[in-house]
C-alpha cells in the first residue's frame, strides 16, 4: 500500500470543501454521511463547520438494503442502519461519500433519502472522486480527482492520527 | 465476517459471532420501523411462505409483516382447508408450494424435526417458527435482543426462565443463546414441568422463585401450555400463580431494575398478575417490537447466503 497523500494534504482539502458548502448550500442544510466510508469524512466536514453554521444537522445513512446487488453478494454484515434524527422535508441535503467510483452506492443513497422524505435538493460531496462510473451520477463538491486502474484500490484513512492519508497501489496519476 | 447459513432451524446450530451478527443486524433495521414509510427493497422480487400447521398470532402476523417491510410477497397456508385434509404428505405439500418458486419456507408444526426435515428435502430457505417442544430460534433471538438492549450486555447477566420447561421450545432457544453468549441461565418451576435433564445445557435448576428472584437481572415467565400437556402436572392454576407466578411480593423482593419478560400470550393471574404485566419493569411489549426486527434480520440474512459465491 502506497501513501498518495499525506493528514495536512487532507486536513486542507477538508477545509476546502466545508468552505464550498457554507458558499452554495444556503443555511437550510443537513449532512448525510454514506456508511461506511462517507462516516468519517462527514465527521470531519461538521468539525470543521459547526462554528460557523447556527444549526448543523449530521446523520448517517446505510444503504445496504437499497443496494442493486442485494441478491448477488453476502450480505454486508453487521447492518449499521440509518440514523437520522432530524426531518429532511424541504433541506438541502449533503450526501457525503468517500470515494466516489461506480456511482451504484450514490444512486442507493439517493432512493434511501426519497423514502425517507421531500429535500428540497440533493447534492454531492466526495473526497476522492474516481473514473469509473457505470450510472450517469457525479459529485458536485469533489476533494480530488484520481485515475486508477479498477483492480487497483483506493483507501482512505482519517482517523486523526500520523497514518492519515489517502492510500493506493501503483499506475496512478491526478488529474 | 460474513454470513453463511442457509437455514435458521434453531439457536443451537449457531454460534457467537452468528448470534451477535443477527442481533447486530436486528438492531440496525429496528429503524426501519420508525420511518413514515416502512419499507426497504432489501427482498424486492423474492417470495416468503408462511407455514403455520399450529395456530398463531403474533409470530404469524410478526414473520409477515418483517416479510412485507422488507417488500417481498408473501403467501401463507392454512391447514384448514388445505390439501393434507385430502392426505397429501406434508414433503409433498412443501414441494408443492416451492415449486411455485418460494424462496423461503417460515415453518410452524406440533413436530419436533420439521423444519430440519423441509430443510434436508426443499432447496429454499428454511426459517423454524415453532416445532413441538423442540426450539423456537426467533422467540429465543428476540428475547436475547430485547435483554441485551435493555442491560446493555448479555455477559454475566443472569436470568431466569420460570415455568414450563419441560415443554418449552422458548426455554430451550433462550438456553442455547443465552449461554453461548455469556449469560447465566436458572430456570424455574414445580418439578414436574422440570426435565433434570436440562442441566446438561449447563443451566442451574430452582423450585423456588422468592429465593431466585432476589438473585437475578432477568424474569423470563413462560406461558403454561395447556395444550402440550397430556395430563396435567401442578395441582391446579391456583397453586401455580401462588408459587411460581409474578406478583408485587415478588418484584418487591427483586431488584429494582429486574427486568419482567413474557413470550406472550400472558395468562393473567397465572404466570404474572396484570400489576407485574403493565409495570415498569416489564418489556413484554418491547419483546413484540423487537421480534420484528429480529426477524427482519433473519430473513435479511438468509437471503444473502442463498447466493453462490
Amino acid at each position: 500500500m502506497k501513501k498518495y497523500l499525506d493528514s495536512e494534504e487532507l486536513n486542507k482539502i477538508i477545509k476546502q470543501l466545508s468552505v464550498k458548502i457554507l458558499q452554495n448550500c444556503g443555511d437550510n442544510f443537513c449532512l448525510l454521511g454514506v456508511r461506511k466510508g462517507g462516516v468519517k469524512v462527514v465527521d470531519a466536514l461538521a468539525k470543521e463547520l459547526q462554528n460557523k453554521t447556527d444549526k448543523l444537522d449530521v446523520g448517517y445513512i446505510d444503504v445496504s438494503l437499497y443496494r442493486d446487488d442485494i441478491h448477488k453478494r453476502l450480505p454486508d454484515v453487521p447492518l449499521e442502519g440509518t440514523d437520522i434524527n432530524f426531518s429532511l422535508e424541504n433541506k438541502t441535503v449533503i450526501l457525503v461519500d468517500e470515494v466516489l467510483f461506480t456511482g451504484r452506492t450514490i444512486r442507493a443513497a439517493i432512493d434511501q433519502v426519497m423514502a425517507l422524505g421531500r429535500p428540497r435538493l440533493i447534492r454531492l460531496v466526495t473526497l476522492v472522486n474516481r473514473h469509473g462510473r457505470e450510472l450517469p451520477i457525479q459529485a458536485d463538491y469533489v476533494g480530488l480527482t484520481i485515475e486508477e486502474s479498477h483492480t487497483n484500490k483506493i483507501e482512505v484513512i482519517y482517523n486523526g492520527g500520523e497514518d492519515d492519508g489517502i492510500y493506493f497501489t501503483n499506475n496512478s496519476q491526478i488529474s | 465476517m460474513k454470513w453463511t447459513k442457509k437455514h435458521l432451524l434453531g439457536l443451537k446450530d449457531l454460534d457467537r459471532n452468528e448470534l451477535n451478527m443477527i442481533l447486530d443486524t436486528a438492531e440496525g433495521l429496528k429503524e426501519v420501523s420508525t420511518r413514515s414509510i416502512k419499507k426497504v427493497p432489501a427482498l424486492q422480487g423474492r417470495t416468503v411462505a408462511l407455514l403455520f400447521f399450529e395456530p398463531s398470532t403474533r409470530t404469524s402476523m410478526s414473520f409477515q409483516l418483517a416479510a412485507q417491510r422488507l417488500s417481498a410477497d408473501l403467501i401463507q397456508f392454512n391447514k384448514s382447508g388445505s390439501s393434507l385434509s385430502k392426505g397429501e404428505t406434508l414433503i409433498d405439500t412443501a414441494s408443492n408450494i416451492e415449486a411455485m418458486g418460494v424462496d423461503m419456507v417460515v415453518v410452524r408444526h406440533s413436530c419436533p424435526g420439521v423444519p430440519q426435515i423441509l430443510a434436508k428435502h426443499l432447496n429454499c430457505a428454511i426459517v423454524n417458527a415453532g416445532d413441538g417442544c423442540h426450539e423456537h430460534p426467533t422467540q429465543g433471538l428476540l428475547d436475547i435482543f430485547t435483554i441485551r438492549e435493555k442491560l446493555g450486555t448479555l455477559e454475566g447477566v443472569k436470568v431466569a426462565i420460570v415455568g414450563d420447561i419441560r415443554h418449552s421450545r422458548v426455554a430451550r432457544s433462550n438456553i442455547f443463546g443465552l449461554l453461548k453468549l455469556g449469560a447465566k441461565v436458572t430456570v424455574v418451576g414445580p418439578p414436574t414441568l422440570i426435565p433434570k435433564s436440562i442441566a446438561k445445557m449447563g443451566v442451574e435448576i430452582s423450585y423456588n422463585l422468592d429465593e431466585t428472584i432476589k438473585k437475578v437481572d432477568v424474569v423470563n415467565c413462560l406461558r403454561i401450555q395447556m395444550e402440550r400437556q397430556g395430563r396435567s402436572n401442578f395441582p391446579s392454576l391456583r397453586e401455580y400463580a401462588l408459587l411460581f407466578g409474578m406478583n408485587r411480593d415478588r418484584l418487591k423482593k427483586a431488584s429494582k431494575n429486574l427486568v419482567v419478560m413474557h413470550p406472550g400470550p400472558i395468562n393473567r393471574g397465572v404466570e404474572m398478575t396484570a400489576e407485574v404485566a403493565d409495570s415498569k419493569n416489564s418489556v413484554i411489549l418491547q419483546q413484540v417490537s423487537n421480534g420484528l426486527a429480529c426477524r427482519m434480520a433473519v430473513f435479511y440474512l438468509l437471503n444473502g447466503s442463498r447466493i453462490d459465491v
